[in-house]
């Protein structure tokens, strides 16, 4: 049996599927969207892996960059097929998306705390220290737009870094805001080495 | 083990097409708004007027320099009282609470403020024991809604609706600064008194105040007893008033009136210099009046100019000479020298020996001074700007010396 290595890899590639109802018309849409997340992490104790991940979660409207932690955890002996549970906790940034500023008005988006727990089988390759990952899960994703008037049309205001708890952020005078919290089923396929 | 695996990867592929989940759309809209608020006189007169510890600055109102105090008025709130025998360290005494209050003018110690309709005056002798000593009921009586007999007042509120207006036109129509009351609050809010933006002022014994349309005129030869005399109709957009020799120069959005008041209980219209619409305050010395012009949010069409007009003959300014400016706000005239606010330009100050060529005797153009209005004072120079209310030494007009800054919770913003 080869030597276990501490330290695991896992990239994955997966679809999105979720419903969302139009704010104008009563009717939904559904939609699915492509994911990608990768894992790093190291073996705390037998079978339980911690690490960082990164990942790119693409929705319609919006492309998010999910930041965070997350948690492999394995059932059985790695020689063999098994059973996994994984969790990934992460803040989805927006760095893909533009932020639209004019003397007049700006509009920017936000997100907040992503979170991903899924169930998957690990199935290894006949030959090398690699294996194949399936897994099924639920992500929950929020998205924020905002679309703001300036106060003062010679003065560009600050775009709040963070989602302000304040109904408008200063320098505004108006503020349009859409949030969307996405829940997904997530299926995701990958390689772990 | 295989088949088993397969199975449930059907099982949960299967399920996921079928099952989805329903995501959470919400859509607010929120938006700052002036809310009429409704007073009954009799309920704010019935409130005690009790002199409070010092608070804290959250807007600078208009600013007054009385012997060594400093009163800064709190917009709609009160008056700040400091001591400024040392301009470098002004210490803050009290707070004097007197709701709807903007202006302020202090004659012989006795504190002259508005309180919505009603003129107050408190008598300061003892600037540890300020004393209210008169109430002159019902003089600005163009807050008062007749309809109801009630006042109305504006408050600056946040509102924030679930049906969101999209149409992005519409929504200056509720932006606060193009609204008439805000205008108002706002300039309230933005100037300095005893600088160039003063709406109340004193001379001869007689209390002039200017609303946006009227200048009413109290007798105050005895301080403590104000009365009033009349009001004086003058058009819309009055914005200042400027005393000098037995003569009131007003500036509105229009242009700048002068009144011959050397009878101040009535005081007679000599001229009106009219320009384009812009917003200018004025300042005057024995044969100039200097006015600024400025473009910005509600003084729309504006430009931006410094005016010297030649007022020898009162009954008929005219213009010397226009200089360009950046973005000039208040200004303030110190024996021979003129300091300009150029809003976020920064501040300049000239020698105006020659006033055919006074943008040739630019003294000092600071243009991180970012400064609203300002005040030349006996001890020192007050800015008000973003960086709150500075005072300056200017015994030497070509170079400004930083003496204290006190602090603004919300300070002006200038564009």
């Amino acid at each position: 049996m080869a030597q276990k290595k501490p330290w695991m890899t896992q990239l994955e590639l997966g679809l999105l599927g979720g419903k969302t109802k139009d704010l104008w018309e009563e009717k939904t849409n559904k939609r699915t969207t492509l994911s990608f997340t990768a894992f790093h992490g190291k073996e705390v104790i037998r079978n339980q892996n911690l690490g960082v991940y990164l990942g790119v979660d693409h929705y319609p409207s919006v492309t998010l960059l999910p930041i965070g932690v997350g948690w492999r955890g394995f059932l059985g002996k790695s020689a063999r097929s098994q059973f996994y549970g994984s969790l990934d906790l992460g803040y989805g940034s927006t760095l893909l998306e533009k932020i639209e500023r004019t003397d007049w008005s700006s509009s920017w988006h936000e997100s907040g705390l992503v979170v991903r727990p899924a169930v998957g089988i690990k199935m290894p390759a006949k030959k090398g220290k690699w294996a194949l990952t399936a897994s099924l899960g639920y992500k929950r994703q929020p998205s924020y737009f905002y679309e703001g008037a300036h106060s003062q049309s010679e003065t560009r205001p600050k775009i709040p870094l963070f989602r302000t708890r304040k109904a408008l952020p200063e320098g505004f005078s108006s503020l349009n805001s859409t949030s969307v919290l996405y829940h997904s089923l997530s299926l995701q396929l990958g390689i772990l080495f | 083990m295989k088949n088993r695996i397969k199975f449930l990867f059907i099982v949960l592929f299967g399920s996921s097409l079928l099952f989805s989940c329903m995501d959470e759309v919400k859509s607010t809209y929120s938006f700052r708004t002036m809310m009429p608020v409704y007073l009954e006189m009799k309920d704010v007169r019935a409130k005690l007027i009790a002199i409070a510890p010092a608070q804290e600055i959250e807007n600078a109102g208009k600013i007054y320099i009385y012997k060594d105090y400093l009163l800064i008025n709190e917009p709609n709130k009160g008056i700040h009282v400091y001591d400024n025998k040392n301009p470098a360290n002004p210490i803050n005494l009290s707070f004097i609470p007197i709701e709807g209050n903007i202006d302020l003018a202090i004659n012989s110690d006795i504190l002259y403020a508005d309180n919505y309709v009603d003129l107050l005056a408190f008598d300061l002798t003892n600037i540890r024991n300020i004393r209210l000593v008169k109430r002159v009921e019902d003089v600005f009586n163009h807050l008062y809604q007749h309809s109801t007999g009630k006042i109305i007042t504006f408050k600056d509120t946040v509102l924030t609706s679930d049906s969101p207006s999209w149409a992005f036109e519409t929504m200056w129509m509720v932006r606060p600064n193009m609204s008439l009351s805000s205008n108002m609050a706002k300039a309230s809010q933005s100037y300095g008194t005893g600088g160039s933006m003063a709406r109340f002022t004193l001379m001869d014994g007689h209390l002039f105040a200017v609303d946006a349309s009227t200048l009413r005129v109290f007798d105050v030869q005895n301080p403590a007893e104000p009365k009033f005399l009349k009001p004086i109709e003058l058009g819309w957009g009055i914005e200042t008033i400027f005393p000098f020799q037995q003569k009131l120069f007003i500036g509105s959005n229009r242009g700048m009136h002068i009144y011959d008041a050397s009878n101040p209980s009535a005081p007679t219209r000599m001229a009106v210099y009219e320009h384009v619409l812009s917003c200018d305050p004025v300042v005057v010395n024995e044969e100039y009046a200097f006015v600024t012009l400025r473009s910005g949010n509600f003084c729309a069409n504006g430009v931006n100019e410094l005016h010297v007009l030649d007022i020898k003959d009162p009954y008929q300014p005219k213009l010397k000479k226009a200089y360009p400016m950046l973005n000039p706000h208040g200004l303030g005239l110190a024996e021979n020298y003129l300091y300009v606010a150029e809003g976020k330009y920064g501040l300049k100050s000239f020698k105006i020996n020659d006033i055919q060529s006074i943008d040739k005797n630019q003294l000092e153009f600071i243009q991180s001074m970012k400064s609203a209005d300002l005040i030349p004072g006996p001890k020192s120079l007050i800015v008000i700007g973003p960086d709150g209310v500075c005072q300056y030494d200017y015994s030497n007009p070509a170079q400004l010396k930083k003496l204290s800054c006190i602090q603004v919770s919300n300070p002006i913003e200038v564009s």
